[in-house]
C-alpha cells in the first residue's frame, strides 16, 4: 500500500484550500467459502483497496471515498470531499488528531493464516456436515456454513503529521445445524470470530450446536411468568452489540442513549464489567491505533457496575473537552470515523455454566434469540422485547425445551440484575466484534401462552 | 463500462479449461449522503465505488474472483485464475458471442436528483425537521438521513446476454425523539423509491416529519402492552414485512435446497388462508426493490408465490435454478460487486382483497392494531418469528382505544398465514433493507390492512393476561 500516493492527496487538498486533510486507505484480501449440506458450493477470492478522504475547511467537514486509488482518482476524491464541505456547518469541534506515540507491532497478524491451505480448510468444512449427522439420527446436517479468511492492511495519514500502518488477520464462520423429527424442525445457529481458522474450533462448536438443537425438539411455550434467565454467550453477545449503540459519545451527546447524564453512576450490578479490548488476541478488530491514528488500549466502560466513560473519537471528545479514548473507528474505508468500539466484551468469571444453572436453581436458559437486530432492542429507550428459544432449568439442571416465548425488560434492568457470569466467553463478528460468557439475570418478564 | 467484445473475451477465457457457465457482474455506484440534525447538515459524504465479480460454475460449484476498479487485463487475469481453479474438468476453447440485451431500468425519476442543488435538498430536510418540532414541545431531537445512490450495472452471461441496468435510489429517514419526565421514546418515518425529487418535493418531507413526531408522542402516551393471544390487525403497507420475514425467506430456493425451509416440498399445497395471494415483483416501475435485470442478467418479472392460499413457486437464482432444473425467476441479487448472488425478494406483497379496512377494525371486539412495525426476525427452519410493534393501539369493541408500547408479535409463519381471516381493499408498499448472509439489499414490503384471528402478543404489562 506504500505505493499509493497518500501524501500527494494531502498536498493537493491543502493546495485547494483545505485546512486539514486525512486519508485512510485499506486493502482487504479475503477468501470466503460457502458450504451447503457438506458440499462447498461457492469459493470467492476478493482483493479490494479503497480510500476515504476527510477534509476540514473553516470548521466544516467533508468526506469522499473511492475505489479509484490512481493519482487522478485520489485528486478527484479530494475535490469531491472539499465540495461536500460547502454543505456541512462550521463546528469548532471538527478537528483532526495530532500525532502521539504509538507502539505498533505485528501481533495481530498471523503469518500462518495466509499460508494455510484453502483446500485443506475446505475439506474440513465439508466434513462438518457428516460429523453433525453422526451425533444423532435426528440431525439432518449442517444446512449452511459460511467461512471467511481475511487479511487487512491499513494506513492512516493526516496533515498534522500522523502516518501509521498496520495489518491483521482474522477468520470468521457462521453455520446452521438443522435437526428434524417427524414434522418438527429446529435449528442450531452459531457464529464465531478468531485470529485464524484453528481458533474457530468449528468441530467443537458444531457438536455443541447439534446436541443443543436435538435437545430443542419437542419445545413448547411455557406460561407467562417472571423468572431468572440465563443468556447463552451467543445471545448475550448479540445484546452487547445493541448496548454498544448507547455507549458512544455521540449517542449520549445527542440524547439518543439510556446513559445520558449517567457517567460515573452505578448502572449495573457489581457482577458486570464491560470492556472494550482492542488488544484481545482473538478479536477481529484488534489494533494499536484507531482509524484516525489515535492510540487505543483496553478500557473498562462499565467497571463492576459503574459507568466509567463512554466511547470517544477526536471530535466528540473535543465537544466534552476531554481526550479521545481511541475509538474513532469505521466500518471500512467508505465510512467516516465515529465513536465505535473495537472488541467489546462482558468479562467472564471462573464459574462454569453448570455452576450458573445451580446458582439459578430454576429459570429459562436462552440459547437462541430472534429480533435483536431488527427492533427487538431499542437502544434509545433501552426497551428489550425479543423472541427466544431455549431450555427450562429446574433444580439447577436442564429440564425441557421451550419455544415461542418472548423475554422483555430494559437494558438497564438487565445490567442491574446480573447475578453472575460464567467462564465460557465467545466472540462474534456482526458489524463489530462482541463477546460475552453465559450471564445469569435475577429476573425477567417471560411471555408465553 | 466494458464493451461487449471485452466481456466475450473474459468469459471465453474463464471457460477455457472447462465449466458449464460463466458470468461477469460489473457496477459503478455513486452515492451522496447527508445527516441533518439539530437544524444543520452534519457529516456530508459522497462516494464512488466500482468493481467486478467474475464467476465460473462447474456442476453445482461456483468459483468467483472479485476485483475493484478493474481494467481488461485485470479481468482476464481473474478469469485465468478461475479457469485454473477448476482445471482438468474439461477443455476446449469456447468462443462466446453475446447478444446485447435492451437496456432495461425500473427507475422512474421525473425530477432527477442531479438536477437539484444540494441547497434545495437541504431545504426539504429543514422542512421535515421544523414540522416535527412544531408537532410537540416534547420532541427534543430530530435526526434525518438523506441518501441518493445511482448504480450502473452491467452483466455478461454465458447464457448469451449482455445486460445493462440503471438503478437510482432515493431514501429519507426521519427519526423524532420525544422526552417526557425521564422517559425517552422515538418515532420513525421512512420513504424510499427509485424516483427523483418528486418523492419529497410536494410536501412529503414535511408530512414525514409530522408522522415521526406523532409516533414518538404516541409512544410517550402509550401504556405497557398486554401479553397473551389476541386478534391482531396489521396496517396497510409496511405491515407486509411480516409476510416478508415469516414466509418470504422460506420461499427463497437456497433455503429449500439446503433443507432449512418449512416450505420444502409444499408446492401445490395449502400454506395460507384462501384470502392470501402473495406476489414478488421486481418489475414495478419506480419501486424501491425493483431492477431491470437481476444481478445475474435475468430480466425481473412478476412471480406469484401463493395464490388463494396455495403455494405456487419459489424464488430462484441462476445457481438454484440449475440445481432444481427450473427457470431462473429473476431473483439473483447481491449487495454489490463484493458479494456473490443469492435468491432474494424484490418487492414482496400480499395482494388486496375486498373488505373495507374500517370494517376490519369494527369487526374486532378485542385485539391489537399494529399501525407500524419496526422489523422482525424469523427462524426459517421452524418458521417461528418475532416482530416489534413500533406503534400499536388496543382495539376494544370495534374501536381504536389507547396506544400501547413494547408489544411484540410472536408466532409461526405457516400457522399465522392460515389465520388471516380478513383482507382489506387498500394497498401500500414500503421500503426496507433486507439482510441475508450479511448482505443488505433494497426490498419493499406491502399488503392491504389485514387481520390475523389470533397471535401471541409479548408485552411488558406486569398485570399479564
Amino acid at each position: 500500500m506504500d505505493h499509493i500516493k497518500l501524501d500527494a492527496a494531502i498536498d493537493r487538498g491543502r493546495r485547494d484550500g483545505a485546512d486539514e486533510v486525512e486519508v485512510y486507505c485499506s486493502r482487504v484480501r479475503e477468501t470466503s467459502i460457502l458450504v451447503t449440506t457438506g458440499r462447498a458450493k461457492s469459493a470467492t477470492t476478493l482483493d479490494v483497496t479503497g480510500a476515504g478522504i476527510r477534509v476540514l475547511q473553516g470548521g466544516r467537514l467533508g468526506f469522499a471515498h473511492t475505489t479509484d486509488i490512481s493519482e487522478r482518482g485520489m485528486e478527484l476524491a479530494v475535490s469531491e470531499a472539499l465540495d461536500m464541505c460547502r454543505w456541512g456547518h462550521a463546528d469548532e469541534h471538527n478537528v483532526l488528531p495530532d500525532p502521539s506515540p504509538v507502539e505498533v507491532d505485528d501481533r495481530f497478524y498471523d503469518p500462518n493464516a495466509a499460508t494455510q491451505r484453502i483446500e485443506d480448510q475446505t475439506l474440513l468444512l465439508e466434513s462438518l456436515h457428516d460429523r453433525a449427522r453422526s451425533r444423532d439420527p435426528k440431525v439432518a446436517g449442517v444446512a449452511e456454513l459460511v467461512y471467511y479468511n481475511q487479511e487487512q492492511q491499513v494506513r492512516v495519514v493526516n496533515s498534522r503529521g500522523i502516518d501509521l500502518t498496520s495489518r491483521r488477520t482474522s477468520a470468521d464462520a457462521g453455520f446452521e445445524v438443522i435437526v428434524k423429527d417427524g414434522g418438527q424442525t429446529q435449528a442450531g445457529i452459531m457464529t464465531r470470530t478468531s485470529r485464524n481458522f484453528r481458533g474457530l474450533e468449528l468441530e467443537r462448536l458444531v457438536d455443541e450446536q447439534a446436541d443443543q438443537a436435538v435437545g430443542l425438539l419437542g419445545a413448547v411455550p411455557i406460561k407467562s411468568c417472571n423468572a431468572p434467565v440465563i443468556l447463552s454467550p451467543f445471545v448475550a453477545a448479540q445484546l452487547v452489540s445493541v448496548l454498544s449503540q448507547a455507549l458512544t459519545a455521540d449517542a449520549v451527546q445527542q440524547g439518543r442513549s439510556a446513559f445520558v447524564g449517567r457517567i460515573g453512576d452505578r448502572v449495573g450490578s457489581p457482577q458486570i464489567t464491560l470492556s472494550d479490548d482492542p488488544w484481545h488476541p482473538e478479536g477481529e478488530l484488534s489494533a494499536h491505533f484507531d482509524s484516525e491514528g489515535v492510540p487505543c488500549r483496553p478500557l473498562s466502560v462499565i467497571d463492576k457496575g459503574v459507568l466509567t466513560t463512554v466511547l470517544y473519537d477526536t471530535v466528540t471528545a473535543r465537544r466534552d473537552n476531554r481526550q479521545s479514548t481511541g475509538h474513532g473507528n469505521r466500518s471500512g474505508y467508505q465510512a467516516m470515523p465515529q465513536p465505535l468500539p473495537s472488541n467489546l466484551l462482558v468479562q467472564p468469571s471462573d464459574l462454569t455454566r453448570e455452576e450458573l444453572f445451580r446458582q439459578a436453581d430454576r429459570g429459562l436458559f436462552v440459547t437462541g434469540v430472534f429480533g435483536i437486530s431488527t427492533g427487538g432492542v431499542d437502544p434509545v429507550s433501552g426497551n428489550v422485547s425479543v423472541g427466544v428459544v431455549g431450555f427450562w432449568v429446574e433444580n439447577g439442571a436442564i429440564s425441557h425445551p421451550v419455544r415461542e416465548v418472548t423475554i422483555a425488560g430494559t437494558l438497564l434492568e438487565i445490567l442491574e440484575r446480573v447475578i453472575a457470569t460464567a467462564d465460557d466467553l465467545l466472540l462474534i463478528s456482526t458489524r463489530g466484534v462482541w463477546g460475552s460468557p453465559s450471564v445469569l439475570i435475577e429476573e425477567m418478564s417471560i411471555s408465553g401462552n | 463500462m466494458f464493451d461487449v467484445s471485452v466481456i466475450e473475451r473474459v468469459l471465453s477465457r474463464a471457460l477455457a479449461r472447462g465449466g458449464e457457465h460463466a458470468d461477469i457482474y460489473w457496477e459503478r455506484s455513486v452515492s451522496r449522503f447527508f445527516e441533518f440534525e439539530d437544524g444543520v447538515v452534519k457529516r456530508p459524504a459522497t462516494g464512488l465505488s466500482s468493481g467486478a465479480a467474475i464467476r465460473l460454475i462447474h456442476d453445482d460449484r461456483a468459483v468467483t474472483a472479485v476485483i475493484a476498479e478493474p481494467d481488461e487485463d485485470a479481468l482476464l487475469a481473474g478469469a485465468d485464475r478461475l479457469a485454473a481453479a477448476i482445471s482438468g474438468v474439461g477443455s476446449g476453447e469456447k468462443r462466446l458471442v453475446l447478444d446485447e440485451g435492451p437496456a432495461r431500468s425500473m427507475s422512474a425519476a421525473e425530477m432527477p436528483v442531479a438536477e437539484w442543488s444540494a441547497d434545495r435538498k437541504i431545504e426539504l430536510l429543514r422542512e421535515a425537521d421544523v414540522a416535527a418540532r412544531a408537532e410537540s414541545d416534547e420532541i427534543k431531537r430530530v435526526r434525518i438521513n438523506y441518501r441518493e445512490q445511482s448504480k450502473q450495472v452491467l452483466i455478461g452471461s454465458a447464457l448469451g446476454v449482455r445486460a445493462v441496468d440503471e438503478r437510482d435510489y432515493l431514501i429519507l429517514v426521519v427519526q423524532a425523539i420525544g422526552q417526557r419526565n425521564g422517559t425517552i421514546r422515538s418515532g420513525i418515518s421512512m420513504q424510499g423509491k427509485q424516483r427523483g425529487m418528486e418523492l419529497l418535493a410536494g410536501g412529503e418531507a414535511r408530512e414525514m416529519g409530522i408522522r415521526a413526531a406523532r409516533q414518538a408522542v404516541t409512544n410517550l402516551d402509550a401504556r405497557p402492552a398486554p401479553r397473551g393471544p389476541m386478534a391482531v390487525v396489521l396496517n396497510c403497507g409496511w405491515g407486509g414485512v411480516l409476510f416478508h420475514e415469516a414466509c418470504g425467506h422460506g420461499l427463497e430456493a437456497d433455503t429449500i435446497l439446503s433443507g432449512s425451509s418449512v416450505y420444502e416440498g409444499m408446492i401445490g399445497e395449502r400454506v395460507a388462508s384462501e384470502l392470501v395471494t402473495a406476489v414478488d415483483d421486481g418489475s414495478l416501475h419506480g419501486e424501491w426493490g425493483s431492477y431491470g435485470y437481476d444481478d445475474e442478467g435475468v430480466p425481473s418479472r412478476r412471480n406469484v408465490l401463493i395464490e388463494r392460499g396455495i403455494l405456487k413457486g419459489y424464488l430462484q437464482s441462476v445457481m438454484t435454478a440449475r440445481q432444481a432444473g427450473v427457470e431462473p425467476t429473476g431473483n439473483g441479487r447481491r449487495e454489490n460487486y463484493r458479494y456473490v448472488p443469492f435468491p432474494r425478494m424484490s418487492n414482496t406483497f400480499i395482494a388486496p382483497g375486498d373488505q373495507d379496512p374500517a370494517e376490519i377494525i369494527a369487526a374486532t371486539d378485542y385485539g391489537l392494531f399494529a399501525r407500524d412495525l419496526r422489523g422482525g426476525q424469523v427462524n426459517p427452519a421452524s418458521g417461528d418469528f418475532v416482530f416489534v410493534v413500533s406503534e400499536g393501539y388496543m382495539i376494544r369493541n370495534g374501536k381504536l382505544a389507547e396506544p400501547v408500547q413494547g408489544a411484540t408479535l410472536i408466532g409461526n409463519g405457516p400457522a399465522v398465514l392460515k389465520r388471516v381471516d380478513m383482507v382489506g381493499s387498500d394497498f401500500g408498499l414500503a421500503p426496507g433493507m433486507c439482510g441475508k448472509m450479511d448482505q443488505n439489499v433494497p426490498a419493499a414490503c406491502g399488503q392491504p390492512t389485514l387481520r390475523i384471528s389470533e397471535i401471541t402478543v409479548g408485552g411488558t404489562d406486569q398485570g399479564g393476561a
